[in-house]
């Protein structure tokens, strides 16, 4: 009895020795401190023969740390902690032609040295003298039972130039990446293209002239969604519309009074046009080129790409793309949280503006993004800000424009 | 559920029927006596050697009871939660099988149900705090908890060998969102072997390891309300990336603890010091798991290390009076390192490790006992005054909040028999802990998240806060059969902070020793 005893105390013994020493196996980590590293940067780009202004912001992956740093002379050195950074940099330059223009770009890199060097790839904002999207809509409402109310969506853009613009031909796009899922696609092609998932298009025949300083609205219906328990706005005045009747768990219904803007492209099922309520995606308006058509246009910008999963397998897929060139204005919509890139190149913005703060916010149902209003044109409306920064060009969480119906 | 309760029910008369026999002929007065005497706890840390488990008592004893208990909080750390109310079952045995075997054990099962956590998902905060997975809701949670322990010494001319296992199973859910469902589990296992110097003094060595493991799920019922979870590094902080990206996360935790004793025959002497080695990580999976693919990330390691030491020393005076003190000193520091990642590649990437968070705590007690026996009655005293120093820092950003407190008090115990079938006892602690220094308030950084900020600001009055305790119990033994007696127990505590705030801890409990 004792020698049995004694050998299974040695026995639990070795096994407890045998376990602490094999635990002490572990995989060899660097381990660094928090000393910053010395970050050099260099800013490309064609024709630019010097650096005006130059602010850059970093944001680290990890911590979500937001650090925003103007470079005015070279060297362009700065200190930053260690980590994983996304750099968007916004700025002026002087190009060999004498000409001094808006630039922006962004930079993905890990700062993990203690001394590192980051070039940043310069493009020349892209204005256009036609509408800008002054404000959308995409978080839509809850009844007041807490429902999802799946109408009542719109898109606001405005003439903010000096002379009449017509509506005719208008292409309203939304996003195929979405700002939350930062994939390594191949082909990358958001330096020359947009890629989409969705496209509306007003036809050239129900096109109508707009004042400088008027809006036009298109909504996904052109009705009164505000009752006694949605507390929706008043879309009835909307100027176009894009109503769904093959899903019939939508509900919409045609307003015969107002022109319908056509789905040109989607990848949803029933051909929908429906934008994500927390706004993970970018959206753009452009116009096609002379000579182009839809025909021509889905029969030549197919976008097939992939892009590595967690899994370790390959990930295909199929969109549509719109050159940057063709593009008016856009603006790129995140939730901060979970934001991990922009969908729409730093040439046509280059920050992104959102509703709510956390994914899934409950906050942000009713609000929308605006433009910020920066004075008045000579016949009384507004004038908004375009820097092709919606992170200064927009109002986050706005209060909709709305609230007392389509007022022009 | 149910099932699971009718084999712990069917555990605990299988515990009754082996012990039933534990108990040997005493007097009532003698046998709670025995059970209750302060200087088994006073040698609590001697005994963490399972190979003085042969001396943990003169007679065999059981004990199966069920007990109640009730809290409530007017000031609280939001995370631990403002109530709960508690049902345990519960027994435990001390037999010597024979005059050199010893076996011990026990079991218990008890359902908790805590209102109002907040900024906290997960259990065991004593472990996982700094890691916990949090949210600005929080709601009432329900804990299941299953506790085994058993141990054998035996004791041989020259040496005392002595083992112990215990295992903890914990089951926790809440029933609004979010919806956490945490199950852990908990190995212990030590051995130790004490050696016999000549007749009056054993030199001992322990070992023991631990594996614990959590397993963290957090669903939401509601798909358009799902209110944000965060990853937490310390002190506020969170990863930004995986929060609201994860809903779940994988504590896994191994310790190994190396024990020195050394005492004499009667354990009227004894020094004990130890130290303990631990690895807490935490993993988080994003995505669904296949069968290729990792989408496992390890984002947070604490290291723990603990050093403890303890002497005492009583004086039996005469028959009647012992007199002695003890000294015991705890430290314990926790190293938090972050995982950092990269998505720029398009595939996640580990890229650095980074030391972020550092907690450490330090304990000196010193105890000074009395005690006077006659036949029929014990009073024993022990005033004590501790000085305890904590520290908790994150160095990026850089924040702290630093307390140096210090208790005083004192611990009484009187038992009285009232004839040869009853006996009474009362015990009370009666102590206040008075904050000497704290840091300043600023020294914390706060964030933009005003929920968060709330919680850290909270937290650090509660713990700059002075307060009176006492907590007190009445005991009442009656003996119904020659070897078995019932007790009942009805105790009290009574916390009054300095800013006016109470709370109150009742507890009743009915059981039989045997």
């Amino acid at each position: 009895m004792n020698t049995r005893f004694l050998f299974m105390f040695l026995a639990v013994m070795g096994l407890t020795l045998t376990t602490v020493s094999c635990n002490s196996d572990d995989d060899v980590n660097t381990i660094v401190d928090n000393t910053p590293s010395k970050l050099t940067l260099t800013f490309t780009g064609s024709n630019i023969e010097a650096i005006t202004t130059m602010s850059v912001e970093f944001k680290e992956t990890n911590t979500g740390a937001v650090t925003t740093q103007d470079f005015t002379t070279e060297p362009f050195e700065t200190d930053l902690k260690k980590g994983s950074y996304t750099a968007i940099a916004n700025g002026t330059v002087k190009l060999t032609s004498g000409e001094e223009v808006e630039v922006a770009g962004t930079a993905v890199f890990d700062l993990t040295q203690d001394t590192q060097s980051v070039n940043i790839k310069l493009t020349i904002k892209a204005f256009s003298e036609d509408f800008i999207i002054e404000e959308v809509f995409f978080t839509g409402v809850q009844t007041n039972e807490g429902k999802n109310y799946n109408s009542g969506k719109y898109f606001k853009l405005t003439n903010n130039t000096n002379k009449v613009l017509n509506t005719g031909g208008l292409l309203v796009m939304k996003s195929e990446l979405t700002p939350s899922s930062n994939h390594d696609i191949s082909p990358e092609i958001r330096a020359t293209d947009f890629a989409v998932n969705g496209v509306l298009m007003i036809p050239a025949e129900l096109g109508k002239e707009v004042e400088p300083g008027d809006f036009i609205v298109i909504a996904d219906m052109a009705a009164d969604h505000k009752a006694a328990n949605t507390p929706g706005y008043n879309l009835t005045n909307a100027d176009y519309e894009f109503p769904n009747l093959e899903n019939a768990t939508l509900g919409q219904v045609d307003n015969p009074n107002v022109p319908d803007a056509v789905v040109i492209f989607s990848t949803m099922n029933y051909n929908m046009f429906f934008m994500n309520n927390r706004g993970l995606e970018s959206y753009a308006i452009a116009r096609f080129p002379q000579g182009e058509t839809v025909e021509s246009w889905l029969a030549n910008y197919k976008y097939d790409y992939e892009y590595p999963n967690a899994a370790g397998a390959i990930t295909k897929k199929s969109a549509y793309k719109i050159p940057n060139s063709w593009i008016l204005d856009g603006v790129n919509c995140a939730v901060p949280a979970t934001w991990e890139h922009n969908p729409l190149h730093a040439s046509i913005d280059s920050g992104y503006t959102s509703c709510g703060t956390i994914n899934s916010d409950p906050e942000r149902f009713g609000k929308t993004v605006r433009r910020i209003s920066i004075g008045t044109m000579e016949n009384g409306k507004p004038i908004y800000k375009d820097t092709n920064n919606s992170d200064v060009d927009f109002t986050k969480s706005s209060p909709s424009s709305f609230a007392n119906g389509i007022v022009h | 559920m149910s099932a699971n309760y009718s084999k712990f029910l069917t555990f605990i008369i299988c515990c009754l029927g082996i012990s039933t026999q534990a108990q040997d002929s005493l007097s009532l007065y003698q046998n709670i006596e025995n059970q209750l005497t302060q200087f088994r706890i006073l040698n609590s840390e001697y005994y963490c050697n399972p190979a003085n488990m042969a001396g943990y008592s003169t007679y065999s004893f059981s004990n199966i009871g069920l007990n109640y208990q009730n809290l409530n909080k007017e000031t609280y750390l939001l995370q631990e939660g403002k109530s709960h109310k508690t049902f345990s079952l519960y027994t435990n045995s001390y037999k010597a099988i024979t005059k050199n075997t010893t076996l011990w054990g026990g079991a218990s099962y008890t359902s908790t149900q805590t209102k109002n956590v907040q900024w906290n998902n997960t259990l065991d905060l004593d472990r996982t705090a700094s890691m916990v997975i949090a949210d600005s809701v929080g709601g009432t949670m329900n804990l299941q908890t299953y506790r085994f322990n058993g141990g054998l010494a035996k004791n041989f001319t020259k040496f005392t060998l002595g083992g112990e296992v215990a295992y903890n199973a914990d089951l926790s859910y809440k029933t609004q969102d979010p919806r956490p469902k945490n199950v852990t589990s908990d190995l212990y296992l030590k051995v130790g072997a004490t050696y016999h110097l000549n007749s009056n003094y054993n030199i001992g060595l322990s070992a023991g390891i631990n594996r614990y493991i959590q397993t963290s799920t957090i669903k939401f019922s509601s798909e358009v309300y799902q209110n944000a979870l965060y990853q937490m590094n310390g002190l506020g902080t969170y990863n930004f990336y995986f929060s609201n990206k994860t809903e779940n996360a994988f504590y896994s935790d191994f310790s190994h603890h190396y024990l020195f004793t050394f005492g004499t025959a009667d354990d009227l002497f004894t020094v004990t010091a130890g130290t303990l080695f631990g690895t807490l990580t935490k993993d988080v999976t994003i995505g669904n798991s296949t069968s290729t693919g990792n989408n496992s990330y390890e984002i947070n390691r604490l290291e723990l290390r603990k050093n403890f030491a303890s002497i005492i020393k009583v004086f039996n005076l005469t028959d009647s009076y012992k007199i002695g003190g003890k000294i015991n000193y705890h430290k314990t520091n926790k190293t938090g390192t972050e995982v950092l990642y990269s998505n720029n590649t398009g595939i996640l990437q580990k890229i650095l490790e980074k030391e972020n968070y550092e907690f450490s705590n330090s304990e000196l007690s010193f105890n000074v006992v009395l005690q006077y026996q006659n036949n029929g009655s014990t009073v024993y005293l022990q005033p004590f005054y501790t000085v305890s120093q904590t520290k908790e820092s994150k160095y990026d950003p850089a924040s702290q909040q630093n307390f140096d407190d210090y208790f005083a008090g004192i611990k009484l115990w009187y038992l009285q028999q009232l004839n040869k079938t009853n006996s009474l006892s009362f015990t009370a602690d009666i102590y206040q802990r008075t904050v000497k220094k704290a840091s300043d308030l600023n020294m914390l950084t706060l964030s933009q998240h005003q929920g968060i900020n709330q919680w850290l600001i909270n937290d650090y009055n509660i713990k700059n806060t002075n307060y009176k305790a006492v907590q007190a119990a009445l005991r009442y033994d009656v003996k119904v059969l020659p070897k078995q007696s019932i007790y009942a127990i009805f105790a009290l505590d009574y916390f009054k902070f300095s800013n006016s705030a109470v709370n109150t801890q009742s507890t009743f409990s009915l059981g039989i020793t045997f």
